[in-house]
C-alpha cells in the first residue's frame, strides 16, 4: 500500500518471490517524490517488467483478517492477502502529538497543508511560526512570499535567505488567540518565550502516516515501510525499503 | 444573507445550540413561522458541539423536570435517529465504586435512579468487568445502566437544523440578537440584529450562556448565568474499538465525574472536568488540567494511553441557578426560556415537545402540517457501513475517498457543504462529517476540504472558514 519510493521499492523487492499488487491513493505513483522523478520513473517501469500489478486511484481503508478494504471510482473490493506492506509515507506530528495546546483558531496548519495552500497562492499570513526542520518546512520555506515575516522554532536553523528569525531547540507548547493566532508560546528548559504570527505552520517530528484499521499498530501480517527523518535521500528510502522488507517472502506462503 | 426588512415570524428562536434546532424543528412543522438567529458562523458552536454526547438515561433524581425531561427523550433515540441520519448506539453505562465510600455513593445512586423508573442493575465489580473488559481491577462494586447511549451531538444539531429549514424555517448565522423591543403590555414585539429587525409574537430564548443577557435585554427576569468549563483527549479509534461501555466514577455533587466514553465515531473521550467561572467563549486546552483527566480515567481503564491522543478540546456548560430552564418568564408574557447545563443533548427532543405545547396552551395551533418533512435524504457513512463495498456499488460515483483517516467520501463532503444549512467553513465540513477530525487532523485532505468548500460556495480558498470563530484560512 502505497506507490511512494519505499512502496515502490519494497513491491520490486518482493515481486521475485511473491505475487504483488500495488494500490495508491493517487492516480500516479511517486507519493512525495513526484510522478517524474528520475528514481521513481525507474522504478515504475521495473515493477511493472516484473509483474507488479500496479492499482492507481483507490484507498485502502481496512486490513481484517488478510483481506484489505479497497474504495474508488474505478474499484471497490475486498483483496484477499497474505501480508500487507505498509507505505503510507510521513507526515508532521499533529498538535495532540507534539503535544501543543491552547486556543483552536484559524491559522495553524500541518505543514502538509501549508505547503499545497502556499502553492496554490493563497495567503496564510504577514508573520509566520515555522515550527521544524526538514522536508515540510523547506517546501514551505520556497513557497513563502516575500513580504511575509518568518521565523523558524525548532529544529535545525535553515540556511535560508527567507528565514528573519530563529529559536533553535525550543519547541511549541500553547496557541493564543481569539479568532485567528496571534501568538505562539515556545518553551526551551522551562523558559518560555511567547512570538507574534498570524499563522503556525507545524512541520516538525515526521510520523509515519497510520490510516487503515487494523493496520495502525503492528501485528504479525503488516510490514511498515516508513523512514521517519528531517531529511531524506531517494537511495534512503529504497534501501531502507528493501532491506525491511527482505526477510518477508517465505513468511505466510502457502 | 439576511432576509426581507420588516418580515414578521410567529416565533424567533435565539440560539442555534442543540436545543434552539430541536425546538426550531418541532414548531417548523406546524403552522407557526419560525426564524432561527444565531450569533456564531454556524449550528452548534457553543455548548452543544463541546459535550461528550452520551444519550443520559439517568442524571438528576425525581421530582425533577430534568428527570422528567429524560424520560421523555430516552425511548425515542433509535427512531429519531434513523429518521434523521444521526449516528447513536445504546450501549449502556458502568459506574463504579473503589472503596466503601463508593459502595455508599453507590447505595445512594441506585436508590435515586429506581425512584426515577429508570432501567438499572447492581453489579459485582467481576459481573462489572464482563460487561466492560477493560474496566480496572480495582473496581469492587457498580452499578450498570442499559439505557445509557451515545449519539454525534454535532449531527445531531444538525440534524435538527436540516429538518427546521426543510419545513421552511429561516436560520441566520452571524446574526447575533443585540436589543429587543416591547410593545405598550411589556410583551415582546421585535428582536433587532445588526442587519434587520425582526417582528415576531414569541421568542425562544436558547442563547445557552448567553441566556442571561438576552433575559436582561427583554426585560425578562434576572438569571444568572457562568461558564463552567471541561476539558478532553479524544482517543484514537484502534483504542475505540476495544471499548464497549462509558464508564464512570461515582458523581458528585456537581458534576457526573471525569469519564471513558465511546464516540458513535468509534474514538474514546477521557474527560471533562469541571471548571467555573472565566470567560465563556474561552476554549483552550491546557497541559495541568489534560494531566489530570488522564490520570483520573487510568484509574477507570488502565489501557488508556496519550500514544493514543488524536486531539484535545473544551468547551463551557451554560450553568445557572436553575440548572434545566423550559417556561415562560414570570414577567414577559411571550419570551420562554429553554436552557439546560448539562443534559441538553439528552433532553433535546423533550425540549422541542414542550415548547410546543407551551405555545399550544396559548392557543396557538401546533397541529402538524400534513406535507412536513419528517425525515432527512440518508448520505451513506462509510465509516459505519460493515462492508461499504455493496453500499458503494450502488452508487460507485461516491466512492471517492477524501478523508481517509475517518473514511469520509467527497460524496459526504458535499453532502456536508451543499445541504440546506450548508457548512462553510473546515471546522463546519468536520462538524457535519468528520472530515479532518481523525488521527492526522487533516494533514493529508485539509487542502481538498478547503477547496471543496470554496467551490461550493463560490468564494476564494482563501475565504473558507477555519477555526470556531470567524477567522479564516486565509490572511495578509
Ligand atoms: C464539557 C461538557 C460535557 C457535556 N456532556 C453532555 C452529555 O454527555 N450529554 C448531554 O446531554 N449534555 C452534555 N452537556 C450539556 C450540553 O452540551 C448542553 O446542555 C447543551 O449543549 C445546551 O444546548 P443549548 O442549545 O442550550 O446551548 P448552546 O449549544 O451553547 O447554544 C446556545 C447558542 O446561542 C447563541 N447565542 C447566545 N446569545 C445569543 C444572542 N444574543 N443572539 C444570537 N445567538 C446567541 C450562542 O452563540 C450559541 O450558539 C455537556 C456540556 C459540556 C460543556
Amino acid at each position: 500500500m502505497g506507490a511512494g519510493l519505499a512502496g515502490l521499492a519494497a513491491a520490486l523487492e518482493l515481486a521475485a518471490h511473491a505475487e504483488v499488487e500495488l494500490v495508491e491513493r493517487l492516480p500516479a505513483a511517486g507519493g512525495s517524490w513526484q510522478f517524474d522523478h528520475p528514481a521513481v520513473r525507474d522504478l515504475v517501469g521495473r515493477c511493472d517488467r516484473a509483474g507488479v500489478r500496479l492499482t492507481m486511484g483507490v484507498t485502502a481503508l481496512r486490513w481484517i483478517e488478510r483481506r484489505l478494504l479497497l474504495i474508488g471510482p474505478g474499484t471497490r473490493a475486498w483483496r484477499e492477502a497474505d501480508h500487507l506492506v505498509f507505505a503510507g509515507g510521513t507526515r508532521p506530528a499533529t498538535p495532540a502529538e507534539l503535544p501543543l495546546f491552547g486556543a483552536r483558531v484559524a491559522g495553524v496548519f500541518a505543514g502538509t497543508v501549508a505547503h499545497h495552500l502556499m502553492e496554490a497562492h493563497i495567503a496564510l499570513g504577514r508573520h509566520l511560526a515555522v515550527c521544524g526542520s526538514g522536508y515540510w518546512a523547506d517546501l514551505v520555506l520556497a513557497e513563502a512570499p516575500s513580504h511575509a515575516r518568518v521565523t523558524v522554532v525548532g529544529g535545525d536553523v535553515p540556511a535560508s535567505p527567507r528565514v528573519a528569525a530563529a529559536w533553535p531547540g525550543y519547541a511549541p507548547v500553547e496557541v493564543r488567540g481569539r479568532d485567528r493566532v496571534e501568538q505562539l508560546v515556545i518553551e526551551r528548559d522551562g523558559h518560555a518565550r511567547a512570538i507574534d504570527c498570524d499563522c503556525v505552520v507545524l512541520a516538525a517530528d515526521q510520523r509515519p502516516i497510520r490510516n487503515v484499521d487494523g493496520a495502525i499498530t503492528a501485528t504479525p501480517d503488516v510490514t511498515y515501510v516508513q523512514l521517519c527523518a528531517d531529511t531524506l535521500t531517494p537511495d534512503a528510502v529504497v534501501d531502507h525499503a528493501i532491506a525491511t522488507v527482505a526477510g518477508l517472502h517465505g513468511r505466510n506462503s502457502t | 444573507m439576511s432576509g426581507p426588512l420588516g418580515r414578521r415570524f410567529d416565533v424567533v428562536v435565539v440560539g442555534a445550540g442543540v436545543l434552539g434546532c430541536a425546538i426550531a424543528a418541532e414548531l417548523a412543522q406546524t403552522a407557526l413561522s419560525v426564524c432561527v438567529l444565531e450569533a456564531a458562523p454556524d449550528v452548534a458552536e457553543g455548548a452543544s458541539k463541546a459535550n461528550a454526547g452520551i444519550t443520559s438515561s439517568f442524571y438528576a433524581p425525581p421530582p425533577s423536570i430534568e428527570c422528567e425531561l429524560i424520560g421523555e427523550s430516552n425511548d425515542g433515540w433509535e427512531e429519531l435517529c434513523g429518521r434523521l441520519n444521526v449516528p447513536y448506539r445504546r450501549i449502556g453505562a458502568l459506574t463504579v465504586a473503589f472503596d466503601d465510600d463508593g459502595v455508599r455513593g453507590l447505595d445512594e445512586l441506585e436508590t435515586q435512579v429506581r425512584a426515577a423508573g429508570v432501567k438499572v442493575e447492581r453489579v459485582t465489580g467481576e459481573q462489572a468487568r464482563r460487561h466492560e473488559p477493560l474496566l480496572t481491577d480495582e473496581c469492587i462494586d457498580a452499578l450498570y445502566y442499559p439505557d445509557e447511549g451515545i449519539i454525534d451531538p454535532v449531527r445531531l444539531t444538525w440534524a435538527y437544523a436540516e429538518l427546521a429549514a426543510l419545513n421552511g424555517a429561516e436560520l441566520r448565522f452571524r446574526a447575533p440578537v443585540l436589543d429587543v423591543a416591547r410593545d405598550g403590555d411589556g410583551r415582546l414585539s421585535a428582536v433587532v440584529t445588526p442587519e434587520d429587525r425582526i417582528a415576531c409574537r414569541y421568542v425562544v430564548n436558547a442563547a445557552g450562556i448567553g441566556s442571561g443577557a438576552l433575559s436582561a435585554l427583554a426585560g425578562g427576569e434576572e438569571i444568572r448565568m457562568w461558564p463552567r468549563k471541561g476539558q478532553y483527549w479524544i482517543l484514537d479509534r484502534d483504542f475505540g474499538q476495544t471499548l464497549s461501555r462509558i464508564v464512570l466514577p461515582v458523581p458528585t455533587p456537581t458534576t457526573r465525574g471525569i469519564e471513558v466514553a465511546p464516540t458513535t465515531n468509534g474514538s474514546v473521550l477521557l474527560g471533562p472536568d469541571a471548571e467555573e467561572g472565566g470567560d465563556a467563549e474561552d476554549r483552550s486546552t491546557s497541559a495541568g488540567n489534560l494531566r489530570k483527566i488522564f490520570a483520573e480515567t487510568q484509574r477507570l481503564v488502565p489501557t488508556v494511553s496519550l500514544d493514543r491522543a488524536i486531539k484535545t478540546y473544551a468547551g463551557s456548560r451554560p450553568a445557572a441557578d436553575e440548572p434545566v430552564r423550559l417556561r415562560f418568564d414570570a414577567r414577559v408574557d411571550n419570551l420562554i426560556h429553554a436552557g439546560n447545563r448539562s443534559t441538553g443533548v439528552s433532553t433535546s427532543p423533550a425540549f422541542g415537545r414542550r415548547v410546543k405545547a407551551l405555545l399550544a396552551d396559548r392557543g396557538e395551533n401546533t397541529a402538524a402540517r400534513p406535507d412536513r418533512v419528517t425525515s432527512l435524504p440518508p448520505v451513506p457513512r462509510v465509516l459505519l457501513e460493515a462492508d461499504p463495498v455493496t453500499v458503494l456499488d450502488r452508487r460507485p460515483g461516491d466512492a471517492m475517498v477524501v478523508c481517509v483517516c475517518e473514511q469520509v467520501t467527497a460524496a459526504e463532503i458535499t453532502a456536508a457543504v451543499t445541504s440546506a444549512v450548508p457548512a462553510r467553513s473546515i471546522e463546519g465540513v468536520r462538524k457535519r462529517c468528520r472530515a479532518t477530525g481523525g488521527r492526522c487532523q487533516g494533514s493529508i485532505c485539509m487542502a481538498g476540504v478547503i477547496l471543496l468548500t470554496a467551490n461550493a460556495h463560490g468564494i476564494d480558498p482563501g475565504q473558507v472558514g477555519m477555526g470556531p470563530g470567524g477567522g479564516s484560512v486565509g490572511c495578509g
